[in-house]
């Protein structure tokens, strides 16, 4: 359905986009803990 | 059986007396489980808390077994099948089809995880949630599992004898309510699920009844996980459901692109049943390739759904409160919302929790390399916690709350308590499930009676900040438990003693 | 709403332009994250190993106990030193043999920082979990199979194997330990 522009989900824009940063956040912070351990393979 | 109706005098639904009957019957059981698993969840706090340190070993292994048993297993498969009567008969205006076989269905699941529970308290199975072979508990634990198993297996068949009679009986025109959808196909993961159950528990019984010789043990678990966590996929679509029917019933939300909801509903029963490799990521017997093809490709393909629904509940609650009139500023809509009602804060407490900590930790930990810094530590409790307590169990709370006047026709005893109650258990569960990740980077392990190797050849010490960090973890699932017993509380009390509402 | 049926034709309203851009982003992201592994794999060192062999639990058994004859640290006497009850081996870089049974892990090993070892990790019991700390890296022993992981110690010091799978009402005590100097 097409929404107005006055209710358009904007709050629920800003806070996928806070989810996603978050997501590659401690996605790069795992990796960089990873690199930390024993060369294994 | 007749089929009796009464008229909800709140949604206009007709309401049928033996879907009634049986979803009353489901969701207290449900709770007498719920109550279980909280106390022994106390026990075992104050063990792992290394200062207080209450339960002995033994002790300590036999309830966190039947731990995982009444929450993972009883809890929350009872609410759903009271969930997926809802989601039939009562959405669709329709009789519980065969009605005999649904109480079959209770029947056999309570006697099913009773057997099992007694198994596991006089001490015959301590071999944890997910017995894997060779660990050898009572045949009696198998057999009270296959039973329960069979119980639900019975429940779909009724969930989908309802939608096709519903169908048949023309009491809706065209497709069904988005709830129900959801149920579906929570219903199809069900009995795929059910299947595997079937195919790796009755050989397990047998060996463990001396038919079989021998497991192997590496099949067993690749077997298991198709089992055991497509059940936890079963609760992720039953959960997304309710978020759906609590944006619905606290804010009157309606689903910004139904295509959008149901195209993700559908990437679940597609993909996430087959995508249980992520337990085997650092175990011999499965090649790379195959532990890259199946985590990789099959769960983010249910990752990109759960991410689908990320967006779209929390647009129909803002769209629903925007067309109120709440439009100014990004957030307006989110403050004006009803945060006095339980349903709703249970609702957010949910969503937030699930997606941010839940979903963010599965999809690192599930990852192929990562899982080597994660497996078998406090991480994964940590992240399972976030996702079934406060995801799954908390949608189930917030819809108790409309649950006991709608079904159960009675008000809620102490609101003020239940206005409460999530806060409560939310904030806890938050910083219980964040200290467990925590503590988990340390490396300390899950399912460990002592941490410090007091009866080990070697002492082992992770340190103090992770001393201090198991203590926070302690007060957060205190202050949780102190949240699950106000949730009995209102519920136990309103269901026996509520004031009944006439119409 | 969500409890009622659905308008008609729901299936042909297009979706507007905020659920696509984010449909688009996570679909991207979904196709990163698979890419990633395989990507690990080629460029990057701390891969699962994919090298395991089906063994029978008796001939690991064996196969551990002669490794720890053959590269067992002697005393004056000639007798294998212990360390917690355990024998302490010392091999040269190559294969290298780890058993977990309830609830020991054996041998003790005395590793050489920057060389390589082709840990033959598995179980004669029951599951067990190879947890090395503090370094926090964990696989999984499964009796049956020959997990080998190739491996190269680059942190030097006093390291301890944790159980971390339930293995039993001993599982707490079943803690061995490696050595890297």
């Amino acid at each position: 359905m097409s929404l107005k522009e006055e209710h358009r989900p904007l709050g629920t824009n800003a806070l996928i986009y806070f989810f996603f940063a978050c997501l590659v956040a401690f996605y790069l912070l795992n990796w960089k803990e990873l690199i930390g351990v024993w060369n294994v393979g | 059986m007749e089929a009796v109706f009464r008229t909800c005098p709140v949604t206009g639904l007709k309401v049928e007396r033996n879907a009634e009957t049986l979803i009353m019957f489901n969701a207290v059981t449900s709770i007498v489980f719920l109550l279980v698993g909280g106390l022994l969840a106390l026990l075992l706090l104050l063990t792992r808390w290394q200062a207080v340190h209450l339960l002995p070993a033994d002790f300590f292994y036999r309830l966190l077994t039947l731990h995982g048993i009444a929450m993972l297993v009883a809890w929350i498969v009872f609410f759903e099948m009271a969930v997926l009567y809802f989601a039939s008969a009562i959405l669709l205006n329709t009789r519980l089809s065969v009605p005999y076989l649904a109480w079959g269905q209770y029947g056999l699941m309570v006697v099913g995880a009773a057997i099992t529970a007694v198994t596991i308290l006089v001490g015959q199975a301590d071999v944890m949630f997910t017995s894997y072979v060779p660990l050898k508990a009572h045949h009696m634990y198998y057999f009270g599992i296959i039973l329960f198993a069979v119980g639900a297996i019975l429940g779909v068949c009724v969930f989908f004898a309802t939608l096709g009679a519903a169908r048949h009986e023309k009491t809706y025109v065209g497709s069904v309510p988005l709830v129900t959808f959801g149920a579906i196909a929570a219903a199809i993961i069900a009995l795929l699920t059910l299947a595997h159950g079937a195919i790796v528990f009755i050989p397990t019984w047998l060996w463990a009844l001396g038919v079989i010789p021998m497991m192997d043990p590496e099949v067993y678990r690749l077997l298991f996980w198709a089992f055991g966590h497509s059940t936890q996929q079963i609760n992720v679509a039953a959960m997304i459901s309710c978020w759906y029917l609590l944006g619905t019933l606290t804010v009157g939300s309606v689903p910004v692109s139904e295509k959008f909801s149901r195209s993700a509903f559908t990437l679940y029963i597609l993909f996430i049943m087959i995508a249980s490799e992520h337990h085997l990521l650092v175990d011999p017997g499965i090649s790379t390739a195959h532990k890259e093809w199946n985590t990789g490709y099959f769960m983010h393909l249910a990752v990109l759904a759960s991410m689908m629904h990320a967006f779209s509940v929390p647009a129909a609650v803002e769209v629903a409160q925007r067309k109120k009139g709440y439009t100014k500023g990004l957030f307006e809509w989110l403050k004006r919302a009803p945060w006095g009602d339980p349903g709703f804060s249970s609702l957010v407490f949910s969503v937030v929790g699930f997606g941010f900590l839940g979903g963010i930790t599965g999809v690192i930990y599930g990852t192929e390399q990562l899982n080597i810094i994660v497996h078998n530590t406090l991480r994964v409790p940590g992240h399972f916690h976030a996702t079934v307590v406060i995801g799954t169990s908390m949608a189930f709370m917030g819809i108790t709350y409309y649950v006991l006047p709608l079904i159960f026709r009675r008000e809620v005893m102490f609101p003020g308590i239940a206005k409460l109650q999530p806060y409560v258990f939310g904030t806890g569960m938050f910083v219980f499930s964040t200290a467990m990740m925590f503590v988990g980077g340390f490396g300390i392990p899950r399912r460990d009676w002592d941490i410090t190797g007091a009866e080990a050849p070697f002492p082992v010490a992770y340190g103090p900040t992770a001393d201090l960090a198991l203590a926070v973890m302690a007060v957060g699932g205190l202050v949780a438990i102190v949240g699950g017993a106000m949730y009995i509380l209102v519920a136990v009390s309103t269901v026996a003693i509520g004031k009944k509402i006439n119409r | 709403m969500s409890i009622f049926i659905p308008e008609k034709h729901w299936w042909r309203d297009p979706l507007d332009k905020d659920e696509k851009v984010w449909l688009a982003i996570a679909l991207t992201t979904s196709i990163v994250l698979t890419l990633a592994m395989p990507y690990w794999h080629v460029t990057q060192k701390q891969n699962p190993g994919s090298e395991y062999y089906k063994i029978k639990p008796d001939t690991f058994d064996a196969a551990t106990d002669r490794f720890i004859q053959q590269y067992g640290v002697k005393d004056e006497a000639g007798a294998i030193k212990q360390e917690g009850g355990i024998d302490v081996v010392a091999p040269p870089p190559g294969d290298v043999f780890v058993r977990g049974q309830q609830f020991k892990w054996s041998p003790v090993l005395k590793l050489k920082k920057g060389s390589e070892y082709r840990i033959h990790l598995s179980s004669i019991d029951v599951l067990h979990g190879f947890s090395v700390q503090p370094i926090n890296m964990n696989f999984e022993a499964v009796p049956g199979y020959d997990y080998v992981l190739k491996v190269t110690p680059t942190t030097s010091g006093v390291f301890n194997i944790v159980c971390n799978e339930f293995c039993g009402i001993g599982h707490h005590t079943m803690v061995g330990r490696i050595y890297v100097d």
